[in-house]
């Protein structure tokens, strides 16, 4: 079956519902994932973790429930399926893990974000897991915001376009509810796991679009008298990037931490960088949209 | 060497020693405990950002069970990289699999008695006692971990108080090693903290172990905190710096919850100092 992600035609062995199926002209694929026996890495390993082997320009990942992917230089993705691996788990492993590194590969700049359409461009919403990106996105999409990435954005930084990759958002279940939302037990993104799947409502549109800017989302413990909310500069508006981009140890392992530097530098000075700061209350977040919508012109 | 590992049962003291020695290690000098947590003392194995770091993978898409798997090679990772002089927090019960002696420096274990270590935990997680109770004496008590929702630590296994107690304070592979009482502190922190600063070979002056106490007095931290909030605070409700003191149980906890802990810990109790001896 052949999806589109990111721009790029993907043959998949594997059925990958999120992505939207390939509209455009019948060339063959800029990557393809067939179901086949591992071949072993060629190259000398720059880096081994438990799940992760980077031998530039491949890389493994082994995950559990899901099985194991040989990633052949950002192109060809050879998967051999875990004996327990379950069809919601290996979905998610390509659509996280492995579609991140398949973008380092291929020379593009991910960011740990959920990106969001304004008028103009799109603006990517930065922070550490857990710290609301998702939550922040879903409060902006319910004011009819577009949603252009949930946990991935992708940058080409040939262009400095954010390339759309798939209508998907995902929620833990206290944040979905908070919002007003009441998951669907099949919407899980893994059996064993409160966190789920939901597509926004309208067409997704997958051509690229300029960035408009970046918000760092920020935590701050209760009850501390709340910094206001204020624009990065230099060092800290570069590092609100750099901090952020997807995998930095995969990407120093595949040596593409130069480039990526180079790509969030130029970014940083090019497009202002904000920091957001919430509590822990979610009755905060009208206000966060507020503040997002009035930096960025949205109405 | 390795770096110095400071372990604790939550709620026994671990973070105020931590500030006690950050101001030790300046002459005394005051300490702001917004700063200091993550910093040089008080290093966490456990924050899922570092996780998710070095194993090169999204944590959140993975089970409390994937994550445990993994933890023994992340803390040969960050263990093995730090420097001799620092400081790690752990609350974990001690598995040797996770905290191999090869990995240990120095030691230290504080201990409190395991009745207001209740009464606290309770306060930290809006609990009843008789919840906290029950929960120091499950077997199979874990913190940090939920399929609900994101927690920003990984899941860490501390089992029952008094297990959690002899898992390090009898692990017969462990050497350098020194036990500490939360209510000793309390009791004589200038002999106390002199003690653990002997221990980690720091040459201090008496003075300046009575001005490191007098920084992190419980005042002082809970006027911080009031003015400042601070990071470790429970997310429902309350303070972190509750009441800092020893002994609160004999007057909030019920009797019978005294009786079923000292049915629960009374081996380990009385082996600390908290009960008398049996004769």
């Amino acid at each position: 079956m052949d999806y589109q992600l990111c721009g790029w035609k993907i043959d998949s062995a594997v059925a990958l519902p999120e992505l939207l199926p390939w509209t455009g002209p019948p060339e063959s694929p800029d990557i393809t994932l067939t179901i086949d026996a591992i071949p072993p890495l060629t190259g000398v390993v720059s880096l081994a973790t438990p799940f992760l082997r980077v031998a530039p320009p491949d890389a493994q990942l082994t995950l559990p429930a899901a099985g194991c992917f040989v990633l052949l230089g950002g192109r060809r993705i050879i998967f051999a399926p875990a004996d327990d691996a379950d069809a919601s788990t290996i979905r998610l492993h390509v659509l996280g893990s492995v579609f991140g590194l398949l973008c380092l590969q291929r020379g593009m700049l991910p960011l740990h974000g959920a990106g969001v359409r304004l008028p103009g461009g799109v603006v990517v919403i930065l922070g550490a897991s857990g710290v609301g990106k998702s939550t922040l996105a879903t409060a902006l999409m319910q004011r009819g915001i577009g949603l252009v990435s949930d946990d991935v954005c992708v940058i080409d930084p040939a262009s400095n376009m954010v390339l759309p990759a798939f209508p998907r958002l995902r929620l833990w279940r206290d944040s979905a509810q908070a919002l007003g939302w009441q998951p669907d037990e099949a919407a899980r993104v893994r059996p064993d796991l409160a966190k789920y799947a939901m597509a926004p409502a309208g067409a997704f549109d997958t051509s690229p679009v300029p960035v408009l800017g970046f918000v760092l989302l920020h935590r701050q413990a209760p009850d501390i008298a709340a910094s206001p909310h204020e624009r990065l500069k230099g060092m800290a508006a570069m590092q609100a990037l750099t901090s952020n981009i997807f995998r930095r140890r995969a990407a120093q392992g595949l040596g593409r931490m130069p480039a990526l530097l180079a790509s969030c530098f130029a970014l940083a000075s090019l497009m202002p960088v904000y920091r957001l700061s919430r509590g822990d209350a979610l009755s905060d977040l009208p206000h966060l949209v507020d503040q997002i919508l009035a930096w960025f012109g949205g109405r | 060497m390795p770096p110095i590992w400071l372990v604790s049962y939550p709620k026994s003291g671990n973070t105020w020693m931590r500030l006690a020695l950050t101001s030790l290690e300046a002459g005394g000098a005051p300490v702001d405990i917004s700063t200091t947590d993550e910093d040089r003392h008080g290093v966490l194995l456990t924050l899922r950002a570092s996780f998710d770091h070095y194993c090169g993978v999204e944590s959140a898409d993975l089970t409390p069970e994937e994550m445990i798997a993994a933890r023994p090679w992340l803390h040969q990772m960050l263990l093995s990289e730090m420097a001799a002089d620092r400081i790690v927090k752990i609350h974990d019960y001690r598995d040797p699999n996770l905290f191999p002696a090869h990995l240990a420096g120095k030691i230290l274990y504080l201990v409190r008695d395991p009745r207001d270590v209740a009464l606290s935990w309770a306060a930290f997680n809006d609990f009843s006692a008789a919840e906290a109770v029950a929960f120091l004496a499950d077997r199979q008590a874990v913190v940090g971990t939920s399929r609900q929702r994101l927690r920003p630590q990984l899941p860490q296994f501390l089992g029952h108080w008094s297990d959690h107690v002899t898992s390090w304070i009898d692990a017969t592979d462990l050497s350098e090693r020194l036990v500490i009482r939360y209510e000793d502190m309390i009791v004589d922190g200038v002999g106390t903290l002199g003690q653990v600063a002997a221990f980690l070979g720091w040459s201090v002056t008496a003075a300046q172990v009575r001005a490191a106490l007098m920084a992190t007095r419980f005042e002082h931290l809970q006027q911080q905190e009031r003015a400042k909030g601070f990071r470790e605070r429970p997310p429902r409700s309350g303070v972190f710096f509750r009441q800092g003191r020893a002994g609160g149980w004999r007057d909030q906890l019920a009797p019978a919850l005294q009786a079923s802990m000292l049915a629960d810990h009374g081996a380990v109790m009385r082996r600390l100092g908290y009960e008398p001896a049996l004769i």
